[in-house]
């Protein structure tokens, strides 16, 4: 849906809303339920506090784990192993 | 990020009447200043300008790169799609058409996909990655500017020319 988009478009134009005409909103947002569902992370076991992120391979690291999320360290972009 | 604000809901009589008006043309001839334009409609009132106009009235700046532009000045030397799809994935096949964002490691490169396909592009199938957005990652990833309003108007051009109104 590109409709917020082109709302943000059109104040900058000083078009208003309209508002006799109901806007159209998203179903989900990108939390992490909607992460879940996507199989981009799941919970992991027993508590289920803290998410695995999902690969191709098997599990990686525990998430949240900035050191091994930093995008600024090259080898981040490519996990090549599991985590001890 | 403004296109995260809840108050930036759609309005089906913006999208539609933008949507189905906007034109966006790539200056092709003058590869040293482009005059790219832009038209569309909104609350019936036609508007046309450059793209730095536009990107005035937008608050971005009309700089940075391009990565399939003919200007090769704005075009990065240094990107290479496969180069980079090949370090973030470890994947020596590119399919520009096929290449699945779960294939990509870093989980806040993943999200960025994802938020971009949601937001930005505001596409439905969101399971693979586009070639704007894998750009707009390695721009990320190397600091390097993108002229924003420039992938916008492209990109929304491109979903008017498609646009089909199903009838109610």
């Amino acid at each position: 849906m590109v409709g917020g988009i082109i709302t943000f478009i059109a104040r900058k134009f000083g078009v208003g809303e309209d508002n006799r005409i109901n806007p159209i909103e998203g179903n989900d947002r990108l939390n992490i339920e909607t992460l879940i569902s996507m199989n981009f992370i799941k919970p992991h076991p027993p508590a289920n506090i803290t998410y695995e992120l999902k690969l191709n391979i098997p599990l990686l690291f525990i998430l949240p784990n900035p050191s091994r999320t930093d995008t600024g360290v090259e080898a981040n972009l490519l996990y090549v192993g599991v985590d001890p | 990020m403004w296109f995260f604000s809840p108050s930036m809901k759609g309005f089906e009589n913006f999208t539609y009447e933008f949507l189905s008006s906007i034109a966006f043309t790539k200056d092709r001839m003058n590869f040293d200043n482009p005059d790219h334009r832009v038209s569309f409609r909104l609350m019936n009132i036609d508007y046309e300008m450059s793209l730095e106009n536009f990107c005035f009235e937008m608050g971005f700046a009309n700089a940075g790169f391009i990565h399939d532009s003919w200007n090769h000045d704005l075009k990065p030397e240094a990107y290479n799609p496969a180069t980079f799809w090949t370090r973030i994935t470890g994947l020596t096949q590119y399919n520009s058409r096929s290449n699945k964002a779960s294939n990509i490691h870093n989980p806040v490169l993943r999200y960025l996909q994802r938020v971009m396909s949601c937001t930005i592009w505001g596409r439905k199938e969101v399971g693979t990655t586009r070639t704007d957005e894998l750009f707009m990652l390695w721009a990320i990833l190397s600091n390097n500017l993108v002229n924003t309003c420039y992938y916008l108007l492209d990109y929304l051009a491109s979903i008017g020319a498609n646009l089909t109104i199903e009838p109610r």
